[in-house]
């Protein structure tokens, strides 16, 4: 069957404000602005596997920056998950980043590409990571 | 906020696909330009200074001013866009309304296509005749590993959390942000209203679900401590 994904990146800028739910006062959500807060970190480099391919996934957008991964195929197996670009915009987002992605590589290379069409969650560092490890997986199954 | 947009099927690369696609970014836009609490001159922000009357404003304005009343009493007050302001005020923010109310509507400009639209975690799908979406949920306490995995041939699932957010969602009845819940996961018909009473119950505490009695719509809740709660139809077979 055949997918298709679309992300829509200045929309999503657009967006943050709206959809970030700020339901409280006295504590400052942070904005993305795509423009200034993508300030990728130096490529790392790709995990050498005999016969794979690197495909880089969307740089994704969120209220607390940017979040980009590349992924390396072997064959159909994902072979490695790199972050490109990572939240840079709040302290708080780097605590995330610690955390976050990590756990969310190791979670990838276990499930070998997401047994869901989707996700539902409040987390917005593991949306990211998700929506760009959706589009590589996209991408790479589209060329 | 990552918005996604998921087709599948045939006909896909088709010019009524394309314009369906862009009807469904556009109508997010305008929707962000009248009702986002960040922008100065948006019809909500200038409502909030006192500069612009519901009445006078952008069509959709009345409308989300009614389904948040209707909100508040659907969930007994549970739900409820009049923040405490600063100085003691109340501020309108619809946003934790608006975003299920445009992502559904947004969809529903692609009627006759199996989709799947994602909007910062909160999804609507619809599959005619095709193999059911699946929709993981993330688990709060752990967000890179899925509590749950929901089949769903039509219908919508919305979360709230707290817990890596912060407390972020205030009880409308103390003013003050509440933390008993990790996050509130509802599935139900409409997205509007699963997004409403996911917000609702994580609000209300751990008997949250309770707002759900006799609605038609099915929730799971995980507290602080990672305990989880499900309504009785949770899990059944897919919708």
């Amino acid at each position: 069957m055949r997918k298709i994904t679309f992300f829509l990146l200045a929309t999503i800028a657009g967006l943050v404000g709206l959809f970030s739910y700020r339901t409280s006062f006295g504590e400052a959500v942070p904005q993305a602005r795509p423009a200034e807060a993508a300030t990728p970190s130096p490529a790392p480099p790709p995990t050498l596997v005999a016969g794979g391919r690197t495909v880089d996934g969307d740089a994704i957008f969120t209220e607390y920056g940017t979040v980009q991964v590349r992924v390396t195929f072997a064959g159909e197996r994902i072979a490695d998950v790199a972050v490109l670009q990572k939240h840079t915009v709040h302290e708080h987002s780097l605590v995330l980043n610690e955390l976050a992605l990590p756990q969310l590589r190791e979670q990838v290379l276990q499930a070998q590409s997401a047994e869901v069409d989707t996700v539902s969650g409040a987390t917005a560092t593991s949306r990211a990571y998700l929506d760009s490890l959706q589009s590589a997986i996209d991408r790479a199954h589209t060329r | 906020m990552p918005v996604s947009l998921h087709l599948r099927g045939p006909g896909l690369d088709s010019a009524p696909v394309r314009r369906g696609v862009e009807a469904v970014f556009a109508l997010l836009r305008e929707t962000d330009a009248v009702f986002s609490t960040y922008r100065v001159d948006s019809d909500v922000s200038r409502i909030n200074r006192g500069e612009l009357a519901v009445a006078d404003a952008h069509p959709w304005v009345g409308e989300v001013a009614a389904l948040c009343d209707e909100a508040r009493e659907r969930t007994g007050g549970w739900f409820d866009a009049r923040l405490p302001g600063p100085g003691g005020g109340r501020w309108w923010d619809p946003s934790g309304l608006v975003k299920g109310w445009a992502a559904e509507r947004a969809a529903g400009l692609l009627s006759g296509w199996d989709r799947c639209l994602n909007a910062g975690g909160d999804v609507v799908v619809a599959a005619a005749g095709h193999p059911p979406w699946r929709v993981g949920v993330e688990d709060p306490l752990r967000p890179s590993a899925l509590a749950h995995v929901i089949t769903l041939v039509s219908g919508a699932v919305a979360t709230s959390g707290t817990a890596r957010r912060g407390a972020h969602i205030v009880d409308p009845y103390r003013g003050s942000p509440t933390a008993e819940v990790a996050g509130v996961t509802v599935v139900g018909p409409s997205l509007r209203w699963a997004d409403v009473y996911a917000t609702a119950a994580a609000a209300k505490g751990v008997t949250g679900l309770d707002l759900l009695r006799g609605t038609g719509y099915e929730g799971l809740l995980v507290d602080r401590d990672g305990a989880a709660r499900v309504t009785g139809g949770f899990g059944r077979a897919p919708r």
